[in-house]
């Protein structure tokens, strides 16, 4: 703190240079909000974070095998769908060796480990860290804070998502010479927008518990907990649950077993990772004309043909909007926890 | 400047079953360095983040320049700059990067925010290490950095909580000479919170004493002093070894000289000399540079520390 007193001279000599020149009302883009400057901060921190970096290597890697053991499987596919026709793009996201499942099945494990990554420690490491006060001292909203937080993952999800699968459309081009159909394209940019809105899902869920636990490490291990819960116990637990009610399942008339399988259903779509997988599937799959059970009457008469995207999309419509409605109220209800928690220094 | 710059007005906050701060009435006036003291849990903090508008109060109102801080939060926090006790950075980025990216959030030009950067990099003595990750700083570097983080907006109001943590010696005197400048020569008002009283008593115009949410004393050292009741005068009592060389007519003319109306009585060894204001160590000065050999110096002049411990409560004797 040397030669203070020149110092500040020549500091408060700007403030008046600056205040004279009424720089706040600058319009020629020098002053950014400073909502856009945390989102801005945010992503640099992601992308220099090492959990991210695995992560994204991981989802590449299994992205490059997925894709390659596609392509060599899709000579056997061709043969097997003879003259119908043939989506070799959408295959390249569903096709797969026995081996190796396919691309979408993959995401739809890492997808919430990815945006449990990205949010379970968003708070609670800037609490501890005591930046969190300092930056709630500066002429920004709280809100704004949080906002970022859910923003800027979103963000560089996508860009990551857009960049893998503009790549494998611009090397399958390159190798097979076959253009992408408009309807592939759109069913494929479909997929990408459900896949973002699932890690928003579970990105929210990160985020609230970053916000409810004051410690890194509880704040994972919670999420680690409702992702297996969500993905390997709830359904292990419906089964369970049915089973102890319909003993005699196997027994009863075709009538009981569409109601007892709708019931399945039903209780499975109340967890996001039901929702994902059924409009995935039915975007990536032209043929799904349905995401229940079918009796012989309604199959009846139906022609075997291919669904247009607005068809599928109608079919998938209840599937999206749940996302959505649940990526939301996670979204509210951190609003409604970190608006109300006492900030302490 | 709007006069008082801060004001609580019957404020109260409750976190569930403790009581934080109770039915608290303070104001603080534009251009004063104002002293926040109290033990541990005594609602200093609180006040600071009510003034951040990061904590909301149950009853009562602040105002900051006349306008409410509740729902004006953002703009509250434009005239306030505040270096928190456990001041933190981001840990990726260097220390010019942490104050750019603050300099960004408080709209600052982005062709102006170099300069600025530089300049309050200088000030706190941190150009050399301006571009080292702020997970290499030492907590006194890092103390260093928030004193520049605190002043990127040129505030009107600079609160420090616990501002010499973590400094050497030579760090805190030249923190405290900051202060009085920034105080001093632009008129920022400032707002000290610290338990080391002795830095407290050397800048700042009035201090606050905070038990359990209330306020126990407030004033300026003078006042807090004539309110323990030592405001009959101050009395200085000095004893020298051997003789003294200068006669006593003389000494007197010059002890009277430091303030005119004191008036001293002479012992064989000592004299007791009282005065309307306090001058002890004038008194001393004057002793050492006449080569008397001073052997005890006694005053009924309170310090802070003083006022503080006669305001403390008694502790519990349960052991």
């Amino acid at each position: 703190m040397k030669d203070i007193s020149h110092f500040q001279h020549k500091i408060y000599n700007k403030i008046m240079e600056i205040k004279g020149s009424n720089y706040l009302q600058d319009k020629g883009n020098k002053v950014r909000s400073p909502f856009w400057v945390l989102v801005e901060k945010e992503i640099t921190a992601a992308i220099h974070s090492w959990k991210f970096i695995i992560l994204t290597t991981l989802i590449s890697l299994i992205f490059i095998a997925s894709v390659y053991v596609s392509l060599e499987s899709l000579g056997k596919i061709r043969d097997l769908v003879g003259g119908e026709k043939f989506h070799l793009y959408l295959r390249l996201f569903t096709a797969s060796e026995l081996s190796l499942p396919p691309f979408y099945i993959f995401l739809s494990f890492l997808s919430p480990l990815l945006g449990i990554t990205l949010g379970f420690d968003a708070i609670n490491s800037e609490r501890s860290g005591g930046t969190l006060i300092s930056l709630l001292s500066q002429p920004i909203y709280r809100d704004s804070v949080l906002l970022s937080k859910f923003l800027a993952p979103i963000i560089l999800i996508a860009i990551l998502f857009l960049s893998i699968t503009f790549l494998l459309i611009g090397v399958v081009i390159l190798l097979t010479g076959l253009p992408i159909s408009p309807a592939e394209f759109i069913r494929i940019f479909l997929f990408i927008f459900i896949t973002v809105l699932y890690v928003s899902f579970w990105l929210g869920f990160g985020i609230l518990s970053s916000i409810i636990f004051q410690q890194p490490s509880t704040s994972a291990l919670f999420c680690i907990g409702g992702w297996l819960f969500l993905i390997v116990f709830y359904p292990f637990f419906i089964n369970l649950f049915i089973g102890t009610f319909y003993k005699g399942l196997m027994s009863v008339n075709e009538k009981e077993f569409m109601e007892v399988t709708h019931n399945i259903l039903t209780l499975q779509r109340l967890s996001p990772s039901q929702l994902y997988n059924d409009a995935t599937t039915t975007l990536l799959t032209p043929t799904i004309r349905s995401l229940g059970p079918l009796s012989l009457e309604q199959t009846y008469g139906a022609i075997p043909s291919e669904l247009s995207i607005e068809n599928s999309v109608i079919i998938v419509f209840p599937q999206i909007t749940a996302l959505i409605a649940v990526s939301i109220s996670f979204f509210a209800f951190c609003y409604y926890k970190f608006m109300r928690q006492e900030i302490k220094g | 400047m709007c006069d008082p710059v801060i004001e609580f007005k019957n404020v109260t906050k409750k976190y569930s079953n403790y009581i934080a701060l109770n039915n608290l009435n303070l104001s603080i006036q534009s251009g004063e360095i104002f002293g926040l003291l109290g033990p541990n849990g005594a609602g200093k903090t609180t006040i600071i983040l009510m003034l951040l508008g990061l904590s909301e109060c149950n009853s009562g109102f602040i105002n900051i320049c006349g306008s409410p801080v509740i729902h004006r939060s953002a703009k509250a926090k434009q005239l306030i700059g505040y270096l928190p006790d456990n001041v933190g950075f981001y840990k990726n980025l260097t220390g010019r990067e942490n104050l750019e990216l603050i300099c960004k959030l408080n709209k600052i030009e982005s062709g102006l925010i170099p300069h600025r950067v530089e300049t309050l990099l200088q000030m706190v003595d941190m150009e050399k290490f301006a571009n080292k990750k702020t997970s290499t700083y030492s907590r006194g570097m890092k103390q260093r950095l928030g004193i520049a983080q605190a002043l990127v907006k040129f505030p009107k109001i600079l609160i420090l909580d616990e501002p010499t943590l973590g400094l050497d010696p030579s760090g805190v005197q030249e923190l405290l000479t900051l202060v009085k400048t920034l105080n001093e020569r632009h008129g920022i008002t400032i707002i000290i919170s610290s338990h080391n009283l002795e830095q407290v008593q050397k800048i700042c115009h009035r201090v606050c004493i905070l038990i359990c949410g209330k306020i126990k004393a407030i004033g300026s050292l003078e006042t807090l002093a004539a309110g323990l009741g030592a405001n009959n005068g101050f009395q200085t009592f000095i004893r020298w070894q051997g003789e003294i060389n200068i006669p006593l007519s003389k000494l007197s003319k010059i002890i009277k000289s430091i303030e005119p109306s004191i008036s001293i009585e002479w012992g064989e060894d000592h004299m007791v000399v009282n005065s309307p204001v306090a001058c002890t160590p004038s008194i001393v000065e004057v002793c050492i540079n006449n080569k008397i050999a001073v052997e005890e110096v006694r005053s009924n002049h309170l310090n802070l520390s003083d006022i503080y411990e006669r305001h403390l409560p008694l502790p519990t004797q349960n052991l």
